[in-house]
């Protein structure tokens, strides 16, 4: 029977990776090994046997001095085998000893299976080892510490065979002063190696649950306990109700000297615990093993909604699945939280203390690209603006903001993010070098090109103020309402009194130029007295009495309209907080954010987009900021787009008359009819 | 500017401007629409208070005396701390006091109060632009402001005086028959031909003085350049200006004219329409910043005091009897809390009426 080829696919894998073959890889060089001895135990298969293990030792023998542990271990064992295998065949025998020679050079201490070598063998190998090797004697005082030879660790053994020549040994152990100690080994001969160590200091012996808690000692981290504790933690364990692999590792804290401590174990969802190590533990030097801790949770409940469709919780970047999210259990802490909608995006840095709960609304906030300092020209102050355009982040809260991708540009991140629509709003630092020195032009703007610009100096202490101070701004989109207009009128009734009112208010029986004495019981004097309620009583009723007859009416929200040109807005970042407010929106709500889009959109000059959106406002109310003032817009629209729109102007004042109740601005402006009136007079011939 | 600089920081500014020319001209919807063009701009601004209390005057000229109210109201809710919000504040009072609730004029006495038999035949009055009364006292021929219940000596020493108006600069202007003019001391008259018998005068905001003339056919305006022109009216018995124009009575043709800004009629309502019964003379006539007009009236079946809105209805009217008050009133004027004032010549006192 023909054996197929040795395979050379492990030996070409393994000289890919150095210095250890990769676990995969060790795992296919141990079966080999195995294989091998079978073939020589069972099989009596000297020839198969000789090969595979010639095939690990090309694996491994290149490698030579730089193993350790397990590949080390195979490469002796390979060694051993073939001499072993070598010492079977007599022509072969030569080899033999040349493989216990590389053993022993690589491995002082290997001492072949005697019960596999023969007794020929063996002796060949003792007497290598005799010429080859000398001995040292060690003795350790404290025991149990760590030896180093030629700056490798070792197990603190009684007697290490070394190559000849001189050889530098440490022992070290925590609380202890290590000692160095030069050792010159002859060949054949055996020397001494006396270590006695001197107490410089205490230990503390800790165990924690969970394995990998971060310890503390005297407000400095020492590292994570890791690993897992010994069947021997058993009895310290139980009382704890936990298993001994439940704890971790011991962890040795050394260098404790005299005096008070504090030691503080953290760990990531558990509440962190705080001892004072007392004097008595520290002096006289000593090593102490404390009682093992055990951590406890410390978790947090967290539930996310959001108004707007299709939300994606993210905690500090790890996914949480589609919103809503109720009662979510996390582990109590700092959170940065993201909602990913497909337009817009949340973020909040929170915190979820232990045992509480924590509620989210999210909504979708424009998604602010900070596309940097335009150009790589050197100006003063570059570095204080780059500065300051880095740390935006965290000052605007009605934005989340997307920092600068390093190496881009801003004309690239512009024409990346006008394709991926990864964002609403960009910013751009633009330097402006004129006769009085360098300003900068901070311009903000959306990806349909409604751009804002503002003048800034970069050597402000706060340069990126004016901005800052515009993007965490939005005018009032509604106020609460009763649904009727009032009045303050001195010298007659006391209280606010009515002008007008909804027909359907009315009908309750309120009556014009009459006062509302008391709202809720209480007395208000005047109108603003009865705006303040109303704001706290917003989707409740009221009852007011007039005239000394009670009414309960219902306080709702009527819609604001946004300014055209104010000074304090940023209007590019009005226009996309409105566009995401108006896709989780619905009814007369929807409609007031679309009206209001078109304003912002008016603002920009965009009268044609503004027309679009106006054509698609519809009110349920026809009371205040309603279907006829967004007609009277449409209007204002087609007169800014040309005369060749004129009729249709026309047509939509007309329409904007059909709504008598119809205002601008808010629930108590001026009457849309008069003024479309008016611009109907001023359009005829 | 309104075209060339679309996106301009006075854009406000210039719509506010604008809506003040179309005041001026007589066109309320007009400058209605400016305002509010102007109030939109920016509605935390410093022209928008300004704008909406323009607006709400512009709309009660247009006669929507409710939408007037309202933006009244809306300037006390945007911008309570504002000066504007606090002349809203009045105006409201006397437009609901006047023209909505119309309560009956009761006489409360002499006023300030406990003053009694303590001028020198009180014949004119006229206000400041703070509202202060100057009065002319026949007796001493002099004019005298009225503050904190005392009389302090203003302007030139005239005797005779007929008519009288108090300038912007707080000084009174005085006209004595036969065209005499008195403006500042130091000056001396000056001649207006054409006037005979001054029975009425006031400046406008253009700085143009208008005076009526009880024997001459004519309403003669004297330009600030020093040019007078006429305008062919009926002889006026009494003169007072309202906000577009004025309001003159022609005992004559016994009719009250409200006059548009250039001096012509655009309504005639004649005496005593829509009351019990009529009058023959009007004494005197004042007006309010709202354009109520209060007129003191004699003859016939009425000697009292009637109230007139801007749009020439009646609205309040009392006889002097029923009211429990007895004198030869000779002028009167409205206050701030839209009160009456009026001038007894004969008890050398001072009536107030609410």
């Amino acid at each position: 029977m023909r054996r197929p080829p040795p395979t050379l696919l492990v030996p070409a894998l393994l000289a890919l990776f150095a210095p250890a073959p990769p676990a995969a890889a060790q795992d296919a060089l141990k079966e080999s090994i195995a294989q091998a001895k079978a073939l020589w135990t069972t099989s009596g298969d000297r020839d198969g046997a000789v090969a595979k293990f010639e095939m690990v030792l090309a694996a491994l023998e290149p490698k030579g001095r730089s193993l350790e542990g397990e590949p080390l271990g195979m490469l002796c064992e390979t060694y051993a085998w073939l001499a072993v295998l070598d010492d079977r065949v007599p022509e072969k025998r030569p080899n033999a000893a040349k493989r216990l020679e590389s053993l022993l050079d690589l491995a002082p201490d290997y001492d072949i299976d005697r019960t596999l070598a023969t007794s020929r063998l063996a002796a060949v190998f003792d007497a290598l080892r005799a010429a080859k090797l000398g001995s040292v004697q060690f003795s350790f005082q404290p025991e149990g510490g760590l030896l180093k030879v030629d700056g490798r660790a070792v197990a603190p053994v009684a007697s290490k065979r070394l190559p000849p020549g001189a050889h530098l040994l440490s022992y070290a152990k925590p609380g202890f002063e290590t000692q160095e100690l030069s050792a010159t080994v002859a060949a054949g001969a055996a020397t001494t190696a006396d270590f006695k160590l001197s107490r410089v200091s205490s230990t503390l012996t800790v165990f924690v649950h969970p394995s990998g808690a971060e310890v503390f000692f005297d407000g400095k981290s020492l590292g994570k306990a890791t690993g897992q504790a010994g069947p021997e933690l058993s009895p310290h364990a139980e009382p704890l109700g936990l298993k001994p692999e439940e704890l971790s590792a011991a962890f040795v804290i050394g260098d404790v000297k005299a005096g008070k401590h504090t030691l503080e174990l953290r760990a990531g969802c558990f509440k962190p615990v705080k001892v004072e190590i007392a004097e008595t533990y520290t002096a006289p030097f000593a090593d102490h093993t404390l009682a093992p801790f055990k951590l406890l949770p410390s978790k947090g409940a967290l539930t996310v909604t959001s108004a707007a469709p299709g939300g994606e919780l993210f905690l500090n970047g790890q996914g949480y699945g589609p919103l809503p999210q109720a009662a979510l259990a996390v582990c109590s802490g700092a959170y940065d939280l993201v909602v990913k909608y497909s337009s817009g995006g949340y973020a909040e840095r929170i915190v979820v203390p232990e045992d509480k709960s924590v509620r989210i609304e999210a909504r979708p906030k424009p998604r602010l690209a900070v596309l940097g300092i335009e150009g790589a020209d050197e100006f003063m102050g570059r570095g204080a603006l780059a500065q300051a355009i880095a740390a935006l982040g965290p000052r605007v809260s009605e934005v989340a903001c997307l920092p600068t991708r390093d190496g881009e540009t801003p004309a690239e991140a512009l024409i990346r993010l006008q394709a991926s629509k990864e964002a609403e709003l960009t910013f751009l630092a633009r330097p402006l070098r004129g006769p009085g020195g360098t300003q900068v032009e901070l311009v903000l703007a959306t990806l349909d090109g409604e751009e804002q610009r503002f003048l800034d100096r970069p050597l402000d202490s706060d340069p990126l103020s004016v901005l800052v101070q515009r993007l965490n701004r939005r005018p009032p989109l509604w106020e609460p309402s009763l649904g009727v207009t009032l009045l303050d009128v001195a010298g007659f009734e006391a209280g606010p009194h009515v002008l007008s009112g909804d027909p359907a208010v009315m009908k309750e029986g309120i009556r014009p130029f009459r006062a509302f004495a008391t709202v809720n019981g209480k007395a208000v004097p005047d109108v603003a007295a009865l705006r303040r309620i109303l704001a706290e009583s917003v989707g409740k009723t009221v009852q007011v009495t007039q005239m000394g007859v009670p009414s309960e009416l219902k306080v709702d929200l009527s819609p604001l309209e946004i300014p055209l040109n104010s000074a304090a807005y940023a209007y590019p970042f009005l226009l996309a907080d409105l566009r995401l407010k108006a896709l989780a929106a619905k009814g007369d709500e929807q409609a007031a954010l679309k009206l209001n889009q078109a304003i912002a959109l008016m603002h920009f000059r965009r009268f044609d987009k503004a027309l679009e959106l106006l054509r698609e406002v519809k009110f349920a109310s026809d009371r205040g900021v309603s279907t006829g003032t967004a007609q009277y817009y449409m209007g204002l629209c087609l007169l800014r787009l040309g005369s060749v729109y004129t009729p249709d102007a026309i047509n939509a004042f007309t329409l904007a008359m059909n709504h008598p109740l119809a205002t601008l601005f808010g629930p108590d402006g001026p009457l849309v009819a008069p003024l479309a009136q008016q611009a109907l007079a001023d359009l005829k011939p | 500017m309104l075209d060339l600089y679309p996106e301009h920081p006075a854009i406000a500014e210039a719509r506010y401007q604008l809506g003040l020319a179309w005041r001026d001209e007589g066109n309320p919807r007009k400058a209605l629409a400016q305002f509010v063009e102007a109030f939109r701009q920016d509605p935390a601004g410093p022209i928008a208070p300004k704008a909406l209390l323009q607006a709400a005057e512009a709309l009660d000229q247009s006669g929507d005396l409710n939408g007037c109210l309202r933006l009244l109201q809306l300037v006390r809710n945007q911008a309570p701390q504002s000066p504007e919000a606090a002349e809203a504040g009045w105006r409201i009072n006397l437009r609901v006091k006047h023209r909505i609730f119309r309560p009956t004029p009761k006489n409360q006495g002499p006023w300030p109060a406990g003053k009694v038999k303590w001028l020198k035949t009180p014949i004119l009055m006229a206000q400041n632009a703070d509202g202060e009364i100057v009065l002319y006292q026949d007796d001493l021929g002099q004019a005298f402001l009225l503050r904190g219940g005392e009389l302090t000596a203003v302007g030139a020493k005239v005797p005779n005086i007929k008519a009288m108006f108090v300038a912007p600069s707080g000084v009174p202007w005085l006209a004595q028959p036969k065209a005499s003019l008195y403006r500042d001391e130091a000056l001396g008259p000056v001649p207006i031909p054409g006037v005979s018998a001054p029975s009425g005068m006031f400046m406008d905001r253009w700085g143009t003085v208008w005076l009526a003339d009880a024997k001459n056919p004519q309403l003669t305006l004297l330009g600030a350049d020093g040019q007078a022109r006429s305008v062919p009216s009926p002889a006026l018995n009494a003169l007072a200006p309202l906000r577009d124009g004025a309001v003159a009575a022609s005992d004559a043709n016994r009719t009250l004219l409200i006059l548009d800004a250039a001096g012509q009629p655009k309504l005639q309502v004649p005496y005593g329409k829509d009351m019990p019964a009529s009058f023959r003379y009007v004494l005197a006539l004042a007006t309010d910043p709202t354009g109520n007009i209060a007129g003191l009236v004699e003859g016939g079946d009425f000697d009292g005091v009637v109230v007139w809105g801007p749009d020439g209805a009646v609205l309040r009217y009392a006889t002097f009897r029923a009211l429990g008050i007895s004198g030869k009133f000779r002028s009167l004027v409205f206050d701030r809390e839209g009160g009456l004032i009026l001038a007894d010549r004969s008890n050398d006192l001072l009536v107030r009426l609410d």
